[in-house]
């Protein structure tokens, strides 16, 4: 029984990647907030593992960052795709398609 | 082209999370800072949507999840973790080394003994043997010298008319000179006179060799015109020594041998190339000089320089067809080119290259000794490993925790290696070692610092490898404490003890053999008694009948001399140096060119008295043996063996062609000399060449008188303390001719071993690496076999307590010992049969596969062994088993 929180660590990338092309900067909390009120709290993460992503994805140089203060004048790390990271989301993009499509296709005929 | 950024983006991944060791805490303190903020925000979303509080807390916390895991995963992207658990595992090292403080300072300091040696030596290496002479195109240089089958093969320098040949017809070359490398002059300074060195040579030397003067300028072809009109170069360290670096130097007058020069020139340092020479001065090599019309009379170095691109070998046969065109030399004769540098450190080339062998291995046994120590520890240690292996670690890490412990102790070594290496060197620079050319400005190579740096790769290599082939041990065993395992881990301490103990044979070997030779070349007989000989060297300016007066009233003073048996004058040296002669007979056909030649010295009538040499026939020369009595001449057992097999020689008739750079004849025919006694063979020529054929002839009779320009003088004392004598040699000869220099003043058994310091120097080099070797090879046993003897407690315990004998015990440990010793001995005996082959230049009546000095070595060794074993054999046998049982 598959429960919530184990979103495949591709996935998770992804939903970073896309969350932060609609958002443009947006620091942890708001990205975490974010998916969850998009998916409908279907999709939801472990909060903090989103940290470990957010840093792995910033050393590939698909993210950049810098410390700005929030609307509640709290310091936050701010999160911005890099050109790179646009690249990488129209391919990932495309690889989920072609994945969803792929399945879709095996379970019909199942 | 996406790639790209993409790879680089990689690249400056990786370099940032490198660099991102050195700011670490400030990424930890980001990290923490950035997780806290996330925290409270998701605090007041949730007290926004009506909970209280404490419990959105709670809650905030529960969603965010295990945030000590999140922080390290999320700190693992920032930093490179091998990078990280590498500086963890240095200072974990580190701490460890702390701890046992004498264990790291003898591993320290014995790696950086070796390591300073073998740079120290590498550097030598490169330096004297390797490096280019620091000449223009060095390469092009070469010596030429000749050699011929029908004479015995013997190197013969170059006389006047073959350099004239070889000026005048040589193609291959775009230059050749001439110069008498060593002679000396007397000088008569503003001080105390005394004896210089020089060389002469003709005008081409300095195009040819590329040499130009520090100072002034050097010599230019105008001047060889006329050499009366004298000028002279000096070398820097005369210039700096001897003229106190006097900045008006040229123009300035050196009288030498009354002569006046004027200092044209001072020429670079130049510790490669004639560094011994204090004055130079010109030479010309036209048939009208003394000494350059006859062409076995061969005393010239010549030095050319090819043209470039031309084969060695080509102008190799090109000079030996110029050489077998010339009348009076053998049809078989055959030109010889050895490159300059070589032709000045082929005499050393053999020692240095035993010694840089006999440092390696001196390393090798050190490399050996430290693992087999780090090998003792780390299985000690192996409950450690398999706590951390239990905890968790990984086999690799706790692999990389040796490596780490291997790296530091090598590094440090070899650090102090370098250090010792660079003193080493300067040291070497300071007091040069006797005998070696080119050692005056050694510097610490690149070579060296590799060597280095090979060292420490191999080092850290064999202390972490072997120790982490435990590493793969199951936990139940290495929890016990290892205690019941078998042979099996003890393989690697078997190779370090084997490969320890045949280094150490092939060092003891080697040392050995030249032991052995010294041994030989003491007991050799020399043919005379020199332990009660004083000599002193004297140099005078006479070159005619003036001289007479002079040296007899030398030898009547010191003759005189209370203390004084008997004094003699010679021009040679025992056991150091004699010049040569041809000998022609008057009672059969001489082959022009061919002559037999004989070892050859000029000597006053007391000679062999003085020196303790018997008369076997015939008589000895007497003060009657003068300028106008019949000629005469003495020759030695060996000579009237070879040259008369089947007559009585005394009374024969033979001429005697003199060759030295005083030759006493020029292109003729010599005078008869009638043979008046046979006496018995001295070695004359060194103390490790057989007495070969040597003839004797009266001073007062060379009819050129240049003998009287430079002697050797003998004093036998009466006493048993010859070096009494020595000041009232020089003070009465002084006495008489205030001006006159007495130089090198020694007891002759000074002179035999001087004439050895090479020889010994190398052996006491190998006898203190041989006992370095064994002292080492000593404690590697003692160690490892205490450890295994220690490792098998239990077993012993239950073997004495079913009642097995102590001796049995005993005979088991040492065994076992015995059996890695054997095996190093065999392989080290057979590496020394390889090795032993490079000394034969320095053996003497010892084969480099002398069965004593093996036997010797073999059995020293096992001794060794058995001492180093013996200790932990015995306690192993004193086991209490109800103790050893009981232990944990």
């Amino acid at each position: 029984m598959p429960r919530p929180n184990d979103v495949l660590q591709g996935t998770l990338d992804l939903l970073v990647l896309k969350t932060l092309a609609q958002l443009g900067s947006m620091h942890g909390f708001g990205i975490a907030l974010h998916v969850q009120q998009v998916s409908n709290d279907l999709l939801r993460v472990e909060e903090g593992s989103l940290y470990p992503a957010l840093h792995r994805i910033q050393q590939a140089r698909l993210i950049a960052s810098e410390w700005k203060s929030t609307e509640n004048n709290r310091r936050a790390k701010y999160y911005r795709l890099t050109p790179l990271g646009r690249q990488q989301l129209a391919r990932e993009e495309q690889d989920w398609a072609k994945l969803v499509k792929g399945v879709t296709a095996i379970l019909r005929y199942a | 082209m996406p790639e790209l950024p993409a790879a680089l983006a990689r690249f400056a991944s990786l370099l940032d999370r490198v660099l991102g060791v050195f700011r670490s805490r400030r990424i930890e303190n980001e990290l923490r800072e950035e997780m806290r903020g996330h925290m409270a925000m998701r605090t007041e979303w949730l007290i926004e949507r009506g909970h209280p509080p404490d419990d959105a807390r709670r809650e905030a916390a529960r969603q965010f999840g295990n945030r000590t895991r999140m922080e390290e995963e999320a700190r693992a992207q920032d930093l490179w973790p091998p990078l990280e658990s590498v500086i963890q595992d240095l200072r974990y090292a580190l701490r460890l080394l702390r701890r046992n403080p004498g264990f790291t300072a003898i591993t320290i300091l014995v790696l950086g003994l070796g390591t300073g040696l073998n740079a120290a030596m590498v550097s030598v290496f490169e330096h004297v043997l390797l490096a280019p002479l620091p000449l223009p195109n060095a390469g092009q240089l070469y010596v030429v010298s000749s050699h011929a089958h029908s004479l015995g093969d013997v190197r013969r320098a170059a006389s006047g008319p073959d350099f004239r040949d070889y000026r005048d017809q040589a193609t291959s070359f775009s230059g050749v000179a001439a110069l008498i490398p060593r002679f000396a002059m007397v000088w008569t300074g503003d001080r105390e006179p005394r004896v210089v060195n020089c060389a002469a040579t003709t005008m081409q030397f300095f195009n040819v060799t590329g040499v130009q003067a520090a100072l002034g300028r050097v010599f230019v072809p105008s001047e060889f015109g006329d050499l009366q009109n004298e000028t002279a170069l000096i070398s820097w360290s005369f210039w700096k020594n001897q003229l106190g670096g006097d900045p008006h130097v040229i123009g300035r007058t050196l009288r030498l041998e009354n002569f006046p020069s004027t200092i044209v020139g001072v020429l670079p340092p130049m510790p490669d190339l004639y560094s011994d020479v204090d004055v130079w001065l010109k030479l010309t090599t036209e048939p009208a000089w003394p000494y350059m019309g006859w062409r076995a009379n061969k005393f010239l170095d010549v030095i050319g320089r090819l043209k470039p691109g031309v084969d060695p070998r080509v102008a190799q046969q090109e000079l030996t067809a110029i050489l077998r065109r010339a009348p009076d030399e053998p049809r078989d004769v055959e030109a010889q080119l050895t490159p300059l540098r070589d032709f000045i450190v082929g005499p050393v080339r053999q020692q240095l290259e035993i010694i840089m062998v006999a440092v390696a291995l001196v390393l090798l046994v050190t490399l050996f000794n430290t693992a087999a120590i780090f090998l003792a520890r780390s299985i000690k240690r192996r409950p450690e490993f398999a706590m951390r292996i239990g905890l968790g670690a990984s086999r690799g890490r706790v692999r990389r925790q040796l490596l780490a412990e291997g790296a530091l102790v090598s590094v440090a070594g070899c650090a102090l290696g370098v250090v010792l290496a660079v003193l080493g060197v300067s040291a070497m620079r300071q007091f040069p070692v006797v005998g070696v050319p080119r050692i005056g400005d050694v510097h610490l190579s690149g070579g060296a610092l590799a060597a280095c740096l090979g060292v420490v790769l191999l080092s850290t290599f064999v202390f972490a490898g072997l120790p982490g082939s435990l590493v793969r041990l199951d936990l139940a065993t290495a929890f016990r404490g290892g205690r019941t395992e078998t042979g099996r881990a003890h393989r690697p301490f078997a190779f370090l003890i084997v490969g320890e103990v045949a280094c150490a044979v092939v060092l003891t070997v080697c040392a050995g053999l030249l032991v052995h030779s010294f041994m030989h070349l003491r007991a050799v007989d020399l043919g005379y008694q020199p332990e009660r000989v004083v000599t002193g060297y004297l140099r005078t300016n006479y070159t005619s009948p003036e001289g007479f007066p002079f040296w007899s009233n030398v030898l009547h003073a010191t003759g005189a001399l209370p203390g004084a048996t008997s004094s003699a004058i010679s021009d040679c040296l025992p056991s150091v140096r004699a010049n040569a002669a041809t000998i022609m007979f008057a009672d059969r056909p001489n082959a022009r060119g061919r002559e037999p030649s004989t070892g050859a010295c000029w000597i006053s009538a007391d000679y062999f008295r003085t020196l303790g040499a018997a008369l076997v026939r015939g008589r000895l020369f007497t003060d009657h043996d003068d300028a106008d009595a019949q000629p005469v001449a003495i020759i030695n057992v060996e000579a009237a063996r070879r040259l008369f097999p089947n007559v009585d020689p005394v009374g024969r008739q033979i001429g005697v062609n003199y060759l030295a750079l005083g030759s006493r004849t020029v292109d003729t025919v010599p005078r008869l000399r009638q043979i008046v006694g046979i006496v018995s063979n001295m070695r004359q020529v060194a103390v490790n060449l057989p007495p070969g054929p040597a003839i004797y002839l009266p001073y007062a009779q060379d009819e050129t008188h240049h003998v009287l320009n430079s002697m050797n003088v003998y004093v036998r004392s009466a006493g048993r303390d010859p070096a009494a004598l020595a000041r009232e040699i020089r003070s009465s000869i002084q006495a008489m001719y205030a001006d006159q220099p007495v130089e090198g003043i020694r007891v002759m058994p000074q002179v035999i071993a001087g004439s050895m310091a090479r020889r010994t120097y190398a052996m006491v080099l190998l006898l203190a690496f041989a006992l370095l070797a064994l002292l080492l090879s000593a404690l590697g046993i003692y160690g490892v076999v205490s450890y295994v003897t220690q490792q098998r407690t239990r077993e012993f315990a239950i073997r004495l307590a079913l009642g097995a004998q102590h001796r049995d015990v005993l005979a088991d440990v040492l065994k076992g010992a015995g059996l890695l010793v054997g095996i190093g001995v065999v392989l080290g005996a057979g590496l020394s049969l390889l090795v032993s082959a490079g000394l034969s230049q320095l053996l003497f009546e010892t084969g480099a596969a002398d069965p004593v000095v093996y036997g010797c070595a073999i059995a020293l060794l096992g001794l060794t062994g058995t001492a180093a074993s013996l200790g932990p054999a015995i306690r192993a046998t004193r086991l209490d088993p109800r103790t050893a049982l009981n232990e944990p």
